[in-house]
């Protein structure tokens, strides 16, 4: 069973949800299993909307929180503990609740942290967007969060694991099983990564639209006209030539979802194509003469923000 | 029991109702819920009643193996007895429950979750129970395979005496650590696992004397020293997540090795094993049985070719807990294939 199929309450209810039918047409397991097993009874749902929980209003990023993050299209969360966060994403290390399968890169987390066992896959790290981080779990303390750290930079550097951390036997041979486990788990948490990883190594929009483009293998039919594409090539965004919602049309064929890492692709690639008004040119003089701090943000750019609207969720 | 029986009886018992209907768990109360709990709070009702409601469609499906029931039988005091194990070992001694409010995004991915987290209950309880047995059977191959088996140190307790190969010359007993010990077990591969079919009853070893002697031949060697049973106990807890054996267990002789079962070939059994499979497995089986190759298979679903590799060996997994051996695993395949392809109408 996967996160993709529906539970066997969802397949045997008397009237299937649209977006179910849909399922069925494509995967023979849940068509047949929906052909074979009896009716069961609906459970009775509260009045529309009433029991829906608020939108995710999770407080931002810290250090050695571990989070519950989401992914469009997904209906499981992946509890991963966060290192490295920024403004737009952070580097997560997932857990796992598969203990016995844990390596020596394996951090193993007691029960009292989490209320059960887990495993913190150090070798499957990513990074998330920021928007992906749902919902604040639990923190763990600075000892432990630093120990995940170090796991990190020894694993990245090539370094041997730490003799100090609770890891799981380390792995001796090629026929070990738990390398079949391994791979299953980065196929798996690749769901979680895939939505925000180009945005995230992106410098400029244009890497952005490069990199779906490789992974679209090409422009996608009708959804881009030749001059939005010298623009972008150029990282360069006139916004009297280009609406929004055409921008909005390619970058949604390329699957990049709304971000503020992107907002913030796409407010450079504005500046580049607009000389800067007086009182604009003379704030951005008293900031490089220092008397401003640098960290005040702009304000929120219009065309940015009905770009972000019309995008997917990450 | 029939399956209609069972599921008028676990309508009356197994559901809490209201004005004669279900009641369903919202989105907003899972979100209270997985925060009341994780503050430290007991099991609340409503969440007690969509847990016994989860496990009570399982039980209704009628599709579990008997070989899951804690006595070989499912009736109303297994199916008791199951969900309370199920509740108070697996969801909140051991915190599973906390886990499955973490995952679940809202309320109809926890009710998927805690189906799929009780049928694994199910069939780990099972293969956990045989611990005993195969620890059994594990003393009494050392000491009836003179020729394979040779017991270098003696020791009252048998537990304590240490074993290397037959043609081994004064040999060093081993003093590595317990995770070397782990890893060379982890290291030594792929072993095929003893399963029950759809009507066992009895008690029976998670690996068959074959593949036990195999592993243990190729833990000696790998390691060059003498073995206690107790670190091959050791080895294999860890290798094949087992129970601890209780110590009188060890003292015991060996009663003969208690055999399988038949595989039961049925419709049942099918469903059974489809409900166990992932959709991409599915594919990829049905895929395999037209003769295409792996490559051109993960084309088409959009992944590398060494992921079907392992999808095709996780549902071979899946089949194998519910035959006797691997040569019922090709006839079974077959009959879920066409279970797939019976004619029927369109959901």
């Amino acid at each position: 069973m996967t996160a993709e199929c529906p539970s066997i309450t969802e397949l045997t209810a008397r009237e299937l949800p649209d977006g179910l039918r849909a399922h069925l047409e494509c995967c023979p397991r849940c068509r047949t299993l929906r052909r074979v097993l009896p009716e069961a009874e609906t459970p009775a749902a509260g009045a529309a909307g009433e029991g829906q929980a608020p939108a995710a209003t999770a407080p931002p990023a810290r250090r050695g929180a571990v989070f519950a993050v989401v992914v469009e299209g997904m209906r499981e969360r992946l509890p991963a503990i966060v290192f490295e966060p920024d403004d737009y994403g952070a580097r997560v290390v997932p857990l796992s609740t598969e203990v016995a399968y844990a390596s020596d890169w394996d951090l193993l987390l007691g029960k009292q942290l989490l209320g059960y066992a887990a495993a913190a896959q150090v070798w499957n790290h990513g990074r998330v967007l920021r928007e992906q981080l749902a919902e604040e779990l639990v923190e763990l303390d600075d000892s432990f969060s630093e120990l995940v750290e170090r796991m990190y930079t020894a694993f990245t550097t090539a370094s041997p694991p730490l003799k100090e951390a609770p890891t799981g036997p380390p792995m001796l041979t090629e026929v070990d099983p738990r390398r079949r486990f391994q791979a299953a788990s980065r196929e798996h948490v690749a769901n979680w990564w895939r939505r925000g990883e180009t945005v995230l190594a992106a410098a400029t929009l244009s890497d952005v639209i490069r990199a779906g483009l490789e992974r679209a293998g090409g422009w996608p039919a009708a959804s881009a006209d030749d001059r939005m594409l010298k623009q972008l090539e150029r990282n360069r965004l006139d916004r009297a030539a280009v609406p929004a919602r055409e921008l909005a049309r390619l970058l949604g064929a390329l699957q990049i979802p709304r971000s503020r890492a992107l907002g913030r692709l796409v407010t450079q690639a504005l500046a580049a194509t607009t000389r800067p008004s007086l009182p604009q040119a003379q704030v951005l003089a008293r900031r490089r003469a220092g008397r401003i701090p640098a960290q005040r943000r702009p304000q929120a750019d219009p065309y940015v923000e009905e770009l972000l609207a019309l995008l997917p969720a990450p | 029991m029939r399956s209609k029986e069972r599921a008028e009886r676990l309508r009356s018992v197994g559901r809490v109702c209201h004005g004669g209907r279900a009641l369903a768990l919202t989105d907003l109360q899972l979100v209270q819920l997985r925060r009341r709990l994780r503050r430290g709070g007991g099991l609340p009702d409503e969440l007690h009643a969509e847990l016994k409601e989860a496990a009570g469609r399982v039980f209704r499906l009628g599709r579990l193996p008997r070989v899951y029931a804690p006595q070989g039988v499912w009736n109303e005091q297994a199916e008791e007895d199951a969900f309370h194990g199920w509740l108070t070992k697996r969801l909140e001694e051991e915190g599973a429950l906390q886990a499955l409010l973490d995952k679940a995004r809202d309320a109809a991915a926890f009710r998927y979750l805690a189906e799929q987290n009780f049928r694994q209950y199910l069939a780990k309880a099972r293969e956990r129970s045989e611990s005993q047995n195969l620890y059994k059977r594990l003393s009494a191959m050392l000491r009836s395979e003179p020729e394979q088996f040779r017991c270098f140190r003696e020791a009252r307790r048998p537990q304590d005496r240490w074993w290397g190969l037959a043609g081994w010359e004064e040999p060093e007993t081993f003093g590595g650590s317990d995770e070397r010990l782990e890893a060379q077990a982890w290291g030594l591969g792929d072993f095929s696992v003893f399963r029950y079919g759809a009507t066992a009853g009895q008690l029976g070893p998670v690996l068959k004397t074959p593949e036990l002697r195999r592993f243990i031949t190729a833990l000696l060697s790998a390691l060059q020293a003498c073995l206690s049973l107790t670190l091959m106990m050791r080895a294999l807890q860890s290798r094949f997540q087992l129970d601890d054996p209780a110590p009188e267990a060890l003292d015991e002789e060996l009663a003969a090795a208690g055999s399988a079962a038949t595989s039961l070939m049925d419709r049942e059994t099918a469903t059974a094993i489809l409900i166990e499979l992932s959709g991409r497995q599915t594919k990829i089986m049905l895929a395999r049985d037209e003769g295409r190759a792996i490559t051109n298979i993960a084309e088409e679903l959009g992944c590398a070719a060494g992921t079907v590799s392992n999808e095709q060996d996780a549902a071979l997994e899946v089949f194998r807990r519910h035959v006797v051996s691997d040569d019922d695993l090709a006839p079974m395949v077959k009959k879920v294939i066409d279970l797939v392809y019976e004619p029927g109408e369109d959901p």
